[in-house]
């Protein structure tokens, strides 16, 4: 998806562990996303503003939960890079809401990694969580694209 | 708009044999799995796919159903619904499949299922066929369920229900306007 433009100074390193670089990797992809949310709001009409700013406040939140999950363990969060690639040209509502979409499946790929690496109940749940609302966001912004159907059978899936 | 109250054909027969090997081989696992060893050998993933595989029938059917009587563009996310579950019965069926290749067995289900008679029994239509807020129910439950399955299970079975946890949340909440929890 979204890729860093360039990266000055290295970020802290992936962890070797498997559940815990699953986190990391998500956490990179959540500033990813943050970010290219400042640009779907900018090319967005009014009427999707409720939907980005709730999108927005959702993954903000889900940011800093998992920073903190990684913190418990001892494990320095990625740095958000200074700025990122979009996989789109975006420069219509409409270019919005399929960035929008994309970012949201993507999400939904890394909180999957996540909850299928995790060794604990408490991570597994809290990936559930965040693959479960990124599914819901990407089909609210499917809708408003007017994608049929809205939906997915496998959010984060390959099956 | 002025809804045509006409019937949508259901894209799914009501219980098809599909159904019938999809259950026979569930049944053969938790069968062998109990016996396989001399003795009861408690498989709580096995009965959590189960469980879960189940359930996707069931709101298959209930979707297909609620689709026949449903106003078109309602009809259509049903339709939309009833194959997802159809969809998520399938991977289950093939990872409980994968579950019983592994263990040590003779007898494949696919054997234990053919010998099973494959004529099916469907009750009668329903005095009232289901409506779009069953199917809301019914899907609310089922990613409830998933999700904590999910968070008990590891490794691939963990994902596989996580994402259809979020896929039943995405159908009742965006595609057919049920109130979201949590």
């Amino acid at each position: 998806m979204t890729s860093p433009t360039n990266s000055p100074t290295p970020t802290p390193s992936r962890p070797s562990d498997a559940a815990d670089a699953a986190l990391f990797d998500a956490v990179a992809s959540e500033h990813a996303v943050i970010y290219g949310y400042g640009l779907v709001s900018a090319h967005s009409t009014p009427d999707a503003n409720d939907l980005v700013s709730t999108a927005m406040a959702e993954h903000r939140a889900r940011r800093e939960q998992a920073i903190a999950r990684l913190a418990a363990r001892n494990v320095a969060p990625p740095l958000p890079d200074p700025g990122y690639q979009m996989p789109i040209v975006v420069d219509s509502p409409a270019d919005a809401a399929k960035l929008a979409v994309r970012m949201e499946e993507d999400s939904a790929v890394a909180w999957r990694a996540v909850l299928e690496r995790a060794t604990t109940t408490e991570d597994r749940a809290f990936a559930v969580t965040a693959l479960t609302e990124s599914a819901v966001t990407a089909a609210k912004w499917r809708a408003a694209v007017g994608t049929q159907p809205t939906t997915v059978a496998f959010p984060g899936g390959s099956e | 708009m002025e809804w045509q109250d006409v019937a949508v054909p259901s894209p799914l027969p009501p219980v098809s044999r599909r159904r019938v090997l999809l259950g026979a081989a569930a049944m053969a696992l938790l069968g062998t799995a109990a016996t396989a060893c001399g003795k009861p050998t408690p498989r709580p993933e096995v009965d959590a796919l189960v469980a879960q595989l189940e359930r996707a029938h069931s709101d298959n059917q209930l979707a297909a159903a609620a689709a026949i009587a449903a106003p078109p563009q309602i009809a259509a996310t049903l339709t939309t619904v009833a194959a997802e579950r159809a969809a998520h019965a399938q991977a289950l069926s093939d990872e409980l499949t994968r579950m019983v290749d592994s263990t040590a067995w003779t007898t494949p289900a696919s054997a234990v299922s053919s010998s099973l008679p494959t004529t099916t029994t469907t009750s009668g239509p329903p005095p009232k066929p289901p409506s779009q807020m069953d199917v809301v129910a019914a899907l609310k439950q089922s990613a409830d369920g998933a999700a904590q399955s999910a968070a008990q299970e590891s490794g691939y079975r963990a994902g596989l229900l996580g994402s259809i946890s979020a896929a039943c949340a995405a159908a009742y909440v965006v595609g057919l306007g049920g109130e979201q929890d949590s």
